[in-house]
């Protein structure tokens, strides 16, 4: 039991940058735009977080900062996307090559520096609950938040207006349009949304996670984030599930290891949550055919009135 | 619709195509021409030289091939600050290095080193083993040195920092501080080098205390401070190990030590490769530090004194100490192993500083502290060998005599675990 | 016109870059000096080409299933598993000439890559499951399956215990061609540029996998079965990438081992949009975008660069085109199904 609590309560730890990431490109992919920016992105909010943290020790201006720098980038991918109408494909790439240069160019004067960390603060009370307490509430306040927005921002997807109007946008943008629905301002919002989340996602990591600055640090969670909102079906609450199922199987291999199992080929072990991930989504498709979830239809396709 | 779509494709293809070649020449004969117009007229020559007795003093260009980024705070920004002690304190020599160098790739960035000059080329990775030899065999009369390798050629010689003693000591540090008799080890790869460390480190907690048992894990990167992280955090746990040792390239596991240590669980870690005391304060045993610094300027000051040879620069505790240091042959219980190190003029105890123990924890208690300070002592002597039999396996095979002393291929193919490490070693 | 936006957006991309080097404290003329004699010297050349082969052939591979708008980013992960099959053919036949061991390295590299491109091909068109997801996966899965055999039962019994296979006989490695440093891997890339250039613009199939792409129902209404075409597709964008696999491990590195690529799967992607998924563009594009990364090299050892500011220089150039892409292209539409 206690083996399943501590895994538990480390598996919502380490899928909570998965997790914050995840959702905010629930919302820009809803919306029609792939943003494969987003390792830049979080690296880039991983590097704010430290370097404002490391110079004002303030985590909160930290964090704020870090969505901040989150959004501007995820803006240049909204305008090349949105407003140019180019690939979108490559465009998110290059911001990705680009956001990992910049924070090694940033960076080099942090390496080997100590921040201030954000402090856990476990809820009074609540974690005193067996079982669920030490599982849910004895993090720090971005684990809170984390869930929190996940939520809401599910809320808001499918039982808002304009949850409706970003769907519908991502689906059939020229229908929206029509109904008077602004395409282009519905997209750009998203896609902040999208780069403010991730920015916090890498905030993550470098100010709570492993406290520290080295280049590269993400380690490509970004692209692991991508491939986890598919997982998701872009549905935010699914994405809860993915985040910390990704972050719980991680997690279990090493304790495996740990304790002695599959030590003789970890090769093996270690890809055990690359098929997870696929064996869950392969189990998952044939109920998404039934209920006719899936991509939003319009997806990688800049909007062109007229078209 | 779909049509048209394709015949625009199709012509602007073309157009963008021959606009990005265009393009990129362009701008590339912009700034070539922008180039030479602002390149000083002519060289202008003093014909009157004062020439006094020397010529113009020789320099030495050094190229350093990074395997990864000099900001990972780990191995390659150890070597950087090898490289950065070496250019403020030789004042002949000029560095260039490329860092983030894929293994597939090294050849270029070689070869780019050499046409700009450079005499002399490291590479730091042991990825770079067959490109550093076969720089060699194209760039005859230049040198090269391969970091963690074992190949040598005429012109390509290798060197390493080794750690499995102070690793011996660590343990050492372990045994005595652990309370609950059981220690984890995040591993990065199962290569030699790191079987030796975990080895090495058990050995050393088993002489403190013979019971003790570490379980190791491996993560399969080199750096990866969240997977470090998930790989401590297990070993703490569910294996409640209170002392963690690792190679991997950041902070991580001291942070997660003194992470617990701050909740108030006792848990211990080191430093590896530089001082990370910082990291946590609390938790901090001790560590391996390196000082590339000082291995650089003896393989430098020899290629300019015009006495390199394509050698093994092997830099353990106890090799290449300067003769004071040493004792006789006679009383000296040694065997010979790795490379031989001559004594530049000047030199006395080079070797000592290159790897050695970051501070001692003032909590460890005095009689532990001084157990460690006599195995250092004599392990400069060359009076203890950690792999010393009688050594058994983690299967009960006997892999040492008593007595007998681990040679240098034992140590170089080490791929066996000593007895109390239950994990399994991957095969 | 469409011309002279081109070249004003890469040279608008290369004048953002100038700030850059003056922050970083680097004279923006000698950084251009550096970037152009990658282009100009028999050093620079060289290496950005051989640098190109892998991108060129995982390039080439991918038109095929780009244009069915199947984003296959598997690349990285075929390449290695077509590394993988070229190794075991070398450690299975030791002893054969060359003329015997290099086509069978050949076939059995772009077998292995192939079929492990069909693999998410055919989740994706009999259960759905996206092909972004599992592409992806698969890479992972393949690098941990070549690292299991060079750490296992292929590791070299005298490597002092390193994971690497033996290396491989003077016999299974790719000549180099006469009179230049490149191997002839440039040879086997040349040679498929061309070859699916062709399949593209003079068969069936390759007809058929363009209106495929273009619209589903239409190829469903003339008749062609969009699950063979998807899976065709996917066979042979993986067995390319296996070639590249193959050029890696017997041209450059000469045995298997742990880290073969980094990361010309992903590259390749960039590669073929540059292209506009036309082979001998791919061809075209991969040389310069081999030119690009050798540029960073030189930016790092002439200048004393970090490789962080290459990656911005990278970054900044790669964003300009994207963005100059767009007013050259208009209309152009990715579809993701």
């Amino acid at each position: 039991m206690g083996f399943a609590v501590s895994l538990l309560a480390h598996a919502i730890q380490a899928g909570t940058p998965l997790l914050l990431a995840t959702v905010g490109e629930i919302y820009s992919e809803r919306s029609g735009v792939l943003n494969l920016g987003l390792e830049g992105i979080m690296i880039m909010g991983a590097l704010t977080a430290f370097l404002v943290s490391f110079r004002t020790g303030d985590v909160a201006l930290a964090l704020v900062a870090a969505a901040i720098v989150g959004a501007l980038l995820s803006l240049i991918h909204a305008f090349l996307s949105i407003t140019l109408k180019a690939n979108q494909i490559v465009s998110g790439l290059a911001i990705s090559i680009f956001g990992l240069g910049v924070s090694g160019f940033l960076g080099r004067p942090l390496i080997g520096q100590i921040a201030t960390k954000l402090q856990s603060t476990p809820i009074p009370l609540l974690q005193d609950i067996p079982v669920l307490g030490p599982i849910l509430f004895s993090g720090d306040v971005l684990i809170y938040f984390s869930i929190i927005v996940s939520l809401v921002l599910w809320f808001v997807l499918f039982r808002t207006k304009f949850g409706l109007n970003i769907r519908s946008v991502g689906e059939n943008p020229s229908m929206a349009d029509s109904l008077g629905v602004n395409v282009d301002l519905t997209r750009y919002v998203c896609v902040l949304v999208g780069g403010v989340l991730g920015g916090l996602g890498g905030a993550y990591l470098s100010i709570v996670y492993t406290p520290l600055w080295i280049e590269g640090m993400t380690a490509g969670r970004g692209w692991i984030a991508i491939a986890l909102t598919i997982f998701a079906v872009w549905n935010p609450l699914r994405a809860i599930l993915g985040a910390y199922l990704f972050g719980g199987v991680v997690a279990l291999q090493f304790r495996l290891q740990a304790i002695g199992i599959g030590t003789e080929t970890p090769q093996l072990l270690l890809m055990l949550p690359y098929f997870v991930t696929i064996g869950t989504l392969v189990l998952m498709s044939s109920a998404t055919l039934k209920k006719r979830i899936g991509v939003p239809a319009a997806l990688g396709n800049p909007y062109v009135r007229g078209e | 619709m779909t049509e048209k779509k394709t015949e625009e494709q199709n012509v602007s293809r073309r157009k963008f195509i021959t606009g990005t070649i265009g393009g990129l020449a362009v701008g590339a004969l912009a700034g070539y021409a922008g180039g030479i117009s602002t390149a000083p007229a002519g060289i202008t020559r003093e014909v009157t030289t004062t020439t006094t007795a020397a010529a113009p003093a020789k320099r030495i260009k050094a190229g350093f091939i990074y395997v990864g980024p000099v900001g990972d705070f780990g191995w390659t920004f150890g070597h950087d600050r090898g490289r950065k002690y070496v250019v403020q304190k030789i004042p002949w020599l000029d560095t260039v290095y490329a860092e983030s160098v894929a293994e597939a790739e090294a050849a270029g960035p070689i070869d780019k080193m050499i046409a700009d000059g450079a005499d002399i080329v490291l590479t730091t990775s042991f990825g770079f083993m067959d490109p550093t030899i076969a720089a060699g065999e194209r760039h005859p009369d230049k040198t090269f040195m391969h970091c963690s390798g074992y190949k040598r050629s005429k012109n390509v010689g290798t060197y390493f920092a080794e750690f499995y003693q102070l690793y011996y000591l660590c343990g050492l540090a372990a045994g005595a501080m652990s309370k609950t008799g059981k220690m984890g080890y995040v591993a990065a790869y199962p290569t030699p080098e790191v079987v030796r460390h975990i080895n090495a480190f058990v050995l050393g907690a088993r002489e403190v205390n013979p019971k003790i048992e570490a379980s190791v894990v491996f993560l399969f990167s080199w750096f990866d401070p969240g997977k470090t992280r998930d790989a401590a955090v297990s070993l703490i746990e569910s294996n409640n190990a209170d002392v963690l040792a690792y190679t991997e390239d950041s902070p991580t596991t001291l942070q997660v030590a003194q992470e617990y240590q701050d909740k108030g669980k006792p848990v211990w870690s080191f430093s590896h490769y530089s001082d990370m005391t910082k990291y946590g304060p609390k938790a901090h045993l001790t560590g391996q530090v390196v000082e590339w610094g000082l291995l650089y300027e003896y393989i430098l000051s020899k290629l300019y004194a015009g006495t390199w040879r394509p050698e093994d620069s092997w830099a353990r505790i106890g090799d290449g100490m300067g003769y004071k240091w040493k004792l006789p042959e006679a009383k000296s219980t040694a065997e010979a192993v790795g490379g031989t190190f001559e004594t530049l003029p000047g030199q006395t105890d080079f070797y000592d500083n290159v790897v050695h123990l970051a501070p001692l924890n003032p909590a460890i208690p005095d009689q532990y502290r001084a157990l460690i300070v006599r195995r250092y002592e004599e392990m400069k002597e060359m009076l203890f060998e950690p792999f010393t039999g009688p050594i058994k396996d983690q299967d009960g095979n006997v892999k040492l005599q008593a007595g007998q002393r681990a040679t240098h291929d034992d140590l170089w193919g080490m791929d066996w675990f000593v007895e109390g490490i239950p994990t399994k070693i991957p095969k | 016109m469409n011309a002279a936006v081109s070249v004003s957006s890469i040279l608008l991309g290369l004048g953002s870059t100038i700030p850059l080097f003056l922050v970083a404290g680097v004279d923006p003329v000698a950084a251009f000096q550096q970037v152009l004699s990658v282009f100009t010297t028999t050093q620079g050349v060289t290496e950005a080409v051989t640098r190109a082969i892998p991108i060129i052939l995982i390039a080439v591979g991918l038109c095929f299933p780009f244009k069915m708008g199947f984003w296959n980013i598997g690349g990285e992960g075929q390449l290695f598993m077509g590394g993988f099959a070229a190794t075991l053919m070398v450690l299975m036949f030791p002893d054969s000439p060359s003329i015997i061991i290099i086509p069978l390295m050949i076939l059995f590299a772009f077998l292995a890559g192939g079929i492990w491109g069909l693999i998410p091909a055919f989740l994706k068109a009999r259960l759905q499951v996206n092909e972004v997801l599992t592409t992806l996966m698969m890479n992972f899965i393949a690098i941990l399956w070549v690292d299991f055999l060079v750490y296992g039962p292929w590791r070299d019994p005298q490597g002092y215990g390193f994971p690497l296979t033996v290396m491989f006989p003077l016999e299974a490695r790719l000549p180099m061609i006469p009179g230049i440093r490149i191997h002839s891997g440039l040879l086997i890339a040349i040679a498929s540029a061309i070859l699916v250039y062709f399949v593209l613009s003079f068969t069936r199939w390759g007809y058929e996998i363009k209106v495929a792409g273009q619209s589903q129902s239409a190829a469903k209404y003339a008749g062609m079965s969009y699950l063979l075409l998807t899976l065709l597709a996917m066979f042979l964008s993986g067995g390319f990438s296996g070639l590249a696999g193959m050029t890696l491990v017997s041209g450059i590195v000469m045995r298997l081992r742990h880290g073969i690529s980094p990361g010309y799967g992903y590259t390749a992607i960039i590669v073929a949009w540059l292209a506009r998924l036309n082979p001998i563009g791919a061809l075209v594009a991969g040389l310069l975008f081999g030119g690009l990364l050798v540029s960073g090299d030189a930016l790092q050892i002439g200048l004393g660069l970090a490789f962080s500011t290459v990656l911005v220089f990278q970054g900044l150039i790669l964003l300009f085109v994207v963005g100059a892409d767009v007013i050259t292209q208009y209309r152009i539409t990715i579809t993701l199904r």
